[in-house]
């Protein structure tokens, strides 16, 4: 049984706080889903959680099976077990995918894995995501389509067999179908790694969460999680939106924000000509 | 050239610059590796000749230890002859390398690629110049280096067309990767066009390496150093695979890694 811990994680970016105190505890074996508004922290969370040099995490910690991660560099995160399928993968020219999986693996895994074994698990692999087999010689995400990107990340958490994945909106840039594989892919990863496993997904939609069924379901707002329960919270802001736990929680749009501004630019303006007072 | 053995109308070179004649005759097609790996510093001249129709395939590997190197290399090329060289410099020392292309007879073409990796105590500058000099003929230079802690690479290219020289084709691209704060690099590039009728254009960059692609490779368990490497051999690979044998290929990609994964004790 593995175990992520995250408690009371509150970090920056170019000084201005995104998360306010996040607790969140992951077991292999569950499927947790953060939801929530853009810009309410949660691609923050996950790519503080793999260790992006960007963001400063400034009080909390975060714990793999009770070792402190937050002090270790993103490669040795890695190591240890944790995966981020990425919103945005990077394109590099010049390196195949398939060097790249494979320095990956030989970088993450104790035993060495035999070439030929290696080309064998990567075309399985390859066929149960239904992708076309010169992804391996192409140059890593280069030219790929939205939709391949995202399929090669997958490629990669079923290559490199991670403890703990985080996906960062995997659903955006797939179509429907391309979606019932990716989550047929993972529901067959969790069913046969049940005890090494546990996933965090990051959704703004229920589609991805028919196919892959979430255990935890978690509302995220203003840098915290601020609802936590079962997949019946999906169905209800399908219905409701986040309206009603941004009235809960006393959190006030964006776009509020920026009209308040307006108007005080305006008053401003008004009081300068010295008409209104 | 005794140097050069001929085998089925290729000819076949290793050896030290300095035992080189320093004019070569190229009256066929013929298929050249030279390799330098010699310690004695000094400086080397060698012109080759590339009679008309003549096609030469010439591929350097300059592993020289030497602590200074000169190397002029010339080519001149008659009528419808064409060179394609990649030279290999993976030098210990300083290393100052000119090369010159004359392309005097129309169509006349000369594709010229220089790769090197420049890590602690190394020193290169390659001055890459390619004349157009009649009409119809087709000059190409891509020059790519990645320096390293502390190491230094300079690129400069020339690209020249002649007054009377209509339909002459001139490109150049010179890049420098710097793999951290402590390597140096430049590129500078000249175009001196003398005719309207004429295709040119040039490229010249100096760059870090991309935080987020670091980020990527990393994210994935992929230490730095091994990150390092594979941004290296993926910056170099375009000009690499320009190298006709594949076996060669793979051994200038093995020494890149090798000296790209250099680290002061």
């Amino acid at each position: 049984m593995q175990e992520l811990v995250i408690k009371n994680l509150h970090a920056n970016v170019e000084g201005k706080e995104i998360l306010k105190g996040v607790d969140l505890t992951i077991k292999s074996g569950e499927v947790h889903a953060i939801m929530g508004p853009n810009g309410t922290g949660k691609s923050t969370l996950a790519a503080i959680v793999m260790g992006h040099p960007k963001y400063t995490v400034t009080e909390g910690s975060i714990t793999l099976n009770g070792t402190e991660i937050l002090d270790m560099e993103v490669d040795k995160r890695a190591q240890a077990g944790l995966f981020l399928g990425m919103q945005y993968p990077s394109e590099i020219a010049g390196i195949t995918n398939s060097d790249f999986i494979r320095a990956a693996i030989n970088s993450t895994s104790e035993t060495k894995e035999s070439l030929i074994k290696y080309i064998r698990r990567l075309d399985a692999a390859i066929g149960d995501l239904k992708m076309d087999s010169s992804m391996t010689s192409r140059y890593l995400n280069e030219g790929f389509s939205g939709g391949e990107k995202k399929r090669n990340e997958i490629l990669q958490l079923k290559m490199l067999k991670p403890k703990f994945a985080i996906l960062d909106e995997i659903d955006s840039g797939l179509d429907i179908d391309a979606l019932t594989i990716v989550g047929k892919n993972l529901t067959e990863e969790m069913n046969e790694r049940n005890d090494e496993l546990g996933l965090l997904l990051i959704t703004h939609y229920q589609r991805l969460l028919d196919h892959i069924k979430p255990t935890h379901v978690h509302v995220m707002l203003d840098g915290r999680i601020v609802t936590t329960g079962g997949d019946e919270i999906v169905e209800r802001l399908e219905v409701e939106g986040y309206d009603r736990y941004k009235e809960e929680h006393g959190i006030t749009d964006e776009s509020e924000t920026r009209v308040s501004i307006g108007n005080c630019a305006t008053s401003l303006g008004v009081n300068g000509n010295g008409t209104n007072k | 050239m005794e140097q050069i053995n001929k085998i089925n109308g290729k000819s076949v070179a290793l050896s030290s610059f300095l035992d080189l004649d320093s004019k070569v005759l190229i009256s066929d097609e013929s298929v050249i590796y030279l390799k330098n790996t010699t310690d004695v510093s000094g400086d080397s001249e060698i012109t080759f000749e590339l009679d008309v129709n003549a096609k030469l395939d010439l591929t350097i590997f300059d592993f020289s230890l030497a602590a200074t190197a000169h190397q002029n290399l010339n080519f001149n090329l008659q009528e419808n002859s064409s060179l394609k060289m990649v030279y290999v410099c993976l030098n210990s020392g300083t290393t100052k390398n000119q090369i010159t292309a004359n392309l005097n007879g129309q169509q006349a073409q000369a594709d010229i690629n220089v790769i090197s990796v420049a890590n602690h105590g190394v020193n290169t500058e390659f001055d890459v110049v390619c004349n157009n000099n009649a009409p119809f003929t087709n000059g190409n230079i891509t020059q790519r280096a990645v320096a390293l802690s502390g190491g230094q690479n300079i690129f400069n290219a020339t690209g020249y067309i002649g007054k009377d020289c209509s339909k002459a084709v001139n490109f150049q691209e010179s890049r420098v990767l710097l793999l951290d704060g402590a390597a140096k690099g430049d590129a500078s590039p000249i175009l001196l066009i003398n005719h309207h009728d004429v295709e040119a254009g040039h490229a010249a960059g100096v760059s870090r390496v991309n935080d987020d692609e670091m980020y990527y490779l990393m994210s994935r368990g992929i230490d730095r150093k091994s990150a390092e490497q594979l941004m290296t051999v993926a910056f170099i690979r375009p000009v690499v695979d320009k190298i006709t044998d594949l076996d060669l290929r793979e051994s200038v990609f093995d020494k890149i890694r090798e000296k790209a994964s250099y680290e002061i004790d």
